[in-house]
């Protein structure tokens, strides 16, 4: 589809406010994370990314149907996205601090997603084909819609949260005798030139990880993938004309 | 002649990622973090792009380890090159040029968002 195939408002928001805030989201994303609250929002941020491709996917669909489908599909993960946001926010543990002080604009964020979530189904049912573009229009606007109330949840929650207190938990540890020898044992197939790299990567990683089940889930995907590491760099790139 | 990984899907999320702040430096634990790609998966795509010299990497220096120090390792950072984020746009539109006609079935990929609303 060529761009003069897009009506504007679609484009603007495929193109521009999409994107845009993306970027705030992960913008946002970046100060909670320096005070400690990443893993709360880490489910939200994959929605947030896959709602970015999508909409990218949409903008080089190859025709109407195609751009309305994945239109959609992208408003879909920006308003789930925006969900369990709204739902990390809320945090029914109350133990974090804009539970206190943020409770009424949480609760009109989480509405306003809530209502965005079902306008993206209702439109999604009621698409045709003749009025599909303006159609998807209105479903890209809810997706951008719900990226900024993304965005502004996770601002309010970095800007309400104190600066990440070092406790032990956060501080890097040492990985034990196994979780190092096993990093090293991954590193062992990879061949000769590359093993110290990877082994102190995949090793400082296991250090900055601060649960077991993170720092175990990594070693395990570390094993894992090792053997493909090895062939990626021992076989040369494909060269392609 | 051009080198060029090839654009799978995880490839493709990867290079977004990366897209998005295309001047940053970023480094193993992010990308994993931000794609929600496992790391096993995440590292031979970063080797093939730095095999395509379309991202170069460096280790941390110890200045800049002692900022957030706390004695933890040095990282590996990566950074697009300004060949490589070219090319690395002109590969993603070739990859949604080049594919089927037919859309990918995004409903099949879990979590579904439909699934919990």
């Amino acid at each position: 589809m060529t761009d003069s195939h897009i009506p504007e408002p679609l484009r603007d928001c495929l193109a521009e406010e999409i994107p845009e805030a993306v970027r705030q989201v992960f913008s946002a994303a970046k100060a909670l994370s320096a005070a400690g609250q990443l893993q709360k929002i880490e489910e939200a941020l994959r929605y947030v990314t896959l709602a970015n491709h999508l909409a990218d996917l949409a903008l080089a669909a190859h025709d109407q149907a195609e751009m309305a489908t994945y239109t959609r599909e992208a408003a879909q993960y920006a308003a789930q996205a925006a969900r369990v946001t709204v739902k990390a926010a809320a945090d029914p543990e109350g133990s974090a601090p804009w539970t206190t002080f943020a409770t009424v604009q949480l609760t009109l964020l989480a509405k306003r997603s809530a209502a965005l979530t079902r306008r993206a189904m209702i439109v999604r049912d009621t698409l045709t084909t003749a009025q599909m573009m303006d159609e998807a229009a209105l479903v890209a606007n809810a997706a951008g819609a719900a990226l900024n109330a993304t965005a502004m949840v996770l601002r309010e929650m970095a800007r309400l949260s104190p600066p990440a207190q070092e406790t032990t938990a956060d501080r890097p540890r040492r990985p034990g005798r196994t979780a190092a020898g096993l990093t090293r044992l991954a590193a062992a197939v990879l061949p000769a030139g590359y093993r110290a790299r990877y082994a102190e990567e995949w090793l400082g990683l296991l250090w900055e990880l601060p649960t077991r089940r993170q720092r175990a889930r990594h070693l395990l995907s570390v094993l894992a993938g090792a053997p493909r590491q090895a062939y990626v760099l021992r076989r040369p790139l494909r060269k392609t004309a | 002649m051009s080198r060029e990984p090839r654009m799978t899907l995880q490839t493709q999320m990867v290079l977004r990622q990366a897209l998005l702040e295309p001047s940053r430096e970023w480094y193993g634990l992010e990308m994993v973090q931000a794609t929600g790609l496992p790391t096993g998966t995440v590292y031979p795509i970063i080797t093939r792009l730095e095999q395509a010299q379309w991202i170069i990497s460096r280790w941390e220096e110890p200045a800049e380890q002692a900022v957030d120090g706390q004695g933890r390792p040095r990282r590996r950072y990566y950074k697009l090159t300004t060949e490589g984020a070219e090319s690395a746009r002109l590969a993603l539109a070739k990859a949604h040029a080049n594919r089927a006609t037919a859309p990918v079935p995004w409903g099949s990929l879990n979590p579904h968002p439909g699934a919990a609303s």
